[in-house]
């Protein structure tokens, strides 16, 4: 088990900000957020090449303190860092070497490794011949075959075909199973971040803005950075008075649950609005009236883009529904949604 | 298109005129001369044994460099620290100076009346027209080559990997010798022939410190002042005959490795 209590630093104009979070045996944690939301400099702290004030307990044992060689991290960082002038079987002996492993059981570990990785013919091969894919092999097998407590990995992804993303992402969720490896994936992919992790913790502007597993996520997100990554949610910037929103840039105005006044977004999920072909009585305090534009097939469902005064609603419905209302583009439909199913987003920057 | 004829013809004759203007002179010491009478410097012990020492000093100077410099190259370029700039420019300066300058400042610390001048010498070390001068004036002016040649090498060295040697167990020390150090290996040998070379060319700051023994270049000096060009032309040849032959065959092994 790993524990982050507290962790501050200031690095020029840029401050963390009593960062804390926990993760499990066996557990993937994500640390996502923007650039400069702080990612890099978690990173160096947790693995000890820059000290911060707060605590890092590795199970149960205070690492604060400790430098980098005696933490028990295995770290993989943004660019890989494979080093060059060493072959992979060198790479990979690295951390045994440091270690003072016997040569019969480095011998042994690394047949073993490199077997089970499918990298054995490439141990003679320097890294600098290798492809994104290879990198990320060997850079994971030198990071694990020492046995750490932890894994941190940094954007480990960046340097792998998209087509080959979802192969590493099931390879990483293996490993934690395979090697009994807690993880920590830091990256600004929330795709990435909501396929691989049990739990989440959102940074920016060097606070944690926002922690969850990522159902909660995607369901709620509160902040409009998270938000902008969910696909099926329609935000909309605008002012609240009395209960009422506005949107900018359009005539249009909807009840909604909040008190306030002023400035702010609100979101809504493309699943919560009913459409009709009729203007029928409802429960829903918001029903406008509103044309297709656009319907999109996503495999099971269809997304319908109607407009209302100017501004774009997603909806999401499925294809039985859309066969059954038969739709056509231009046709003129009402859109029906509670007051309630419209979230408030805080823009944390 | 006749500006483009213009630039290369202007570039081209540029190029060519300096060409001319290096390798002439040198050109023109060996067609002055009979081959058989430069061959026959061999036997020449005086000129031999110079140019033996002049290499040795020179080679020495480069090992105490690479000891010191290295590091200092090291700290110059991963941390900071007030003065910084002001010792980077100090560290050139043995280079932009007149060289006999620096054998007089030299001289100043290092003399037999100068404080560490007094100090090496009751540790047996003389510095004033011995053989430990000659290697002290070749560091000195010399080895800001070395340094900053180091320098920059670990400037573009990718600090992750220094990051991951350390997470991987290494310690700081451990991280410089097996990941640092391999990765500027071509910068500090480019460094090294650099400072070597240096050395052996060195005359301003070793007349100054150590007149006797005399190095080649002080030889040559001697010849010609005393027996004038006549004399001293075929040292010259002989001198470069075999800088020229060591350092192509250095650059042939280090273009190789590269």
């Amino acid at each position: 088990m790993f524990r982050a209590e507290g962790i501050s630093k200031k690095i020029g104009d840029f401050q963390l900000k009593g960062i804390s979070f926990s993760l499990a045996d066996r557990e993937i944690l994500s640390i996502i957020g923007p650039s400069g939301a702080g990612k890099s400099s978690i990173v160096k702290i947790i693995t000890g090449i820059i000290r911060a004030e707060g605590k890092l307990v590795l199970d149960g044992e205070d690492i604060s303190k400790f430098p980098p060689e005696k933490r028990n991290i295995g770290y993989i960082p943004q660019n890989i860092g494979l080093f060059p002038h060493l072959d992979v079987r060198e790479n990979i002996e690295y951390p045994l070497k440091r270690r003072k492993f016997p040569r019969k059981e480095r011998e042994k570990l690394i047949k073993e490794f490199s077997n089970e990785f499918g990298i054995s013919r490439l141990l003679h091969r320097s890294p600098l011949t290798l492809s994104g894919g290879e990198k990320q092999k060997v850079a994971l097998v030198r990071a694990l075959i020492y046995g750490p407590k932890l894994l941190l990995m940094d954007e480990p992804l960046s340097s792998v075909d998209s087509q080959k993303k979802e192969f590493y992402l099931n390879l990483i969720k293996e490993i934690k199973k395979r090697f009994e490896v807690s993880i920590i994936y830091v990256t600004h992919n929330f795709d990435e971040a909501i396929t691989i992790s049990d739990k989440i913790v959102v940074l920016k502007g060097g606070k944690i803005i926002r922690r969850g597993i990522p159902q909660e996520l995607i369901e709620n997100p509160e902040d409009l950075w998270i938000a902008s990554f969910v696909k099926e949610k329609n935000i909309f910037k605008g002012s609240f008075k009395d209960g009422i929103f506005c949107a900018e840039n359009s005539e249009l105005c909807f009840h909604t649950p909040f008190k306030k006044n002023g400035e702010g977004f609100l979101s809504l999920r493309a699943d919560e609005i009913i459409i009709s072909k009729d203007r029928f009585d409802s429960s829903a305090l918001n029903v406008f009236k509103g044309k297709v534009k656009e319907i999109v097939d996503l495999n099971y469902n269809c997304q319908i883009n109607a407009e209302v005064k100017g501004l774009i609603f997603k909806v999401i419905i499925t294809k039985k529904s859309l066969a059954r209302l038969k739709l056509n583009l231009e046709e003129e439909i009402f859109l029906h949604f509670k007051a309630n199913s419209l979230k408030e987003l805080k823009d944390n920057f | 298109m006749k500006k483009n004829l213009f630039f290369n013809f202007f570039i081209f004759l540029g190029g060519i005129i300096f060409i001319i203007f290096i390798i002439l002179p040198i050109l023109k010491i060996f067609t002055n001369l009979d081959l058989l009478h430069i061959f026959s410097l061999f036997k020449d012990r005086e000129l031999t044994s110079s140019i033996l020492m002049t290499l040795y000093a020179s080679l020495l100077s480069t090992l105490f460099g690479i000891i010191g410099g290295i590091p200092l190259a090291y700290i110059l370029a991963n941390y900071n620290f007030p003065l910084k700039k002001l010792i980077e420019a100090f560290i050139d300066i043995p280079v932009v100076i007149p060289h006999t300058a620096a054998g007089i400042a030299l001289l100043t610390v290092f003399g037999r009346n100068a404080f560490f001048g007094k100090i090496f010498s009751a540790a047996g070390i003389k510095f004033v027209n011995e053989f430990p001068g000659i290697v002290l004036a070749m560091l000195y002016v010399s080895v800001p080559f070395l340094i900053n040649h180091a320098k920059e090498g670990f400037k573009k060295i990718d600090k992750e990997l220094e990051a991951v040697s350390r997470t991987l167990g290494a310690s700081k020390f451990t991280t410089f010798a097996k990941i640092s150090l391999p990765l500027i290996k071509g910068d500090i040998i480019s460094g090294s022939i650099m400072m070597w070379a240096r050395g052996i060319s060195e005359f301003g700051a070793v007349i100054i410190l150590a007149y006797n023994p005399k190095v080649i270049s002080t030889l040559i000096y001697d010849r010609f002042e005393s027996f004038g060009l006549r004399s001293s032309a075929p040292s010259v040849a002989f001198l470069l005959l075999l800088i020229i032959s060591i350092f192509l065959i250095l650059r042939m092994i280090t273009g190789r490795r590269r």
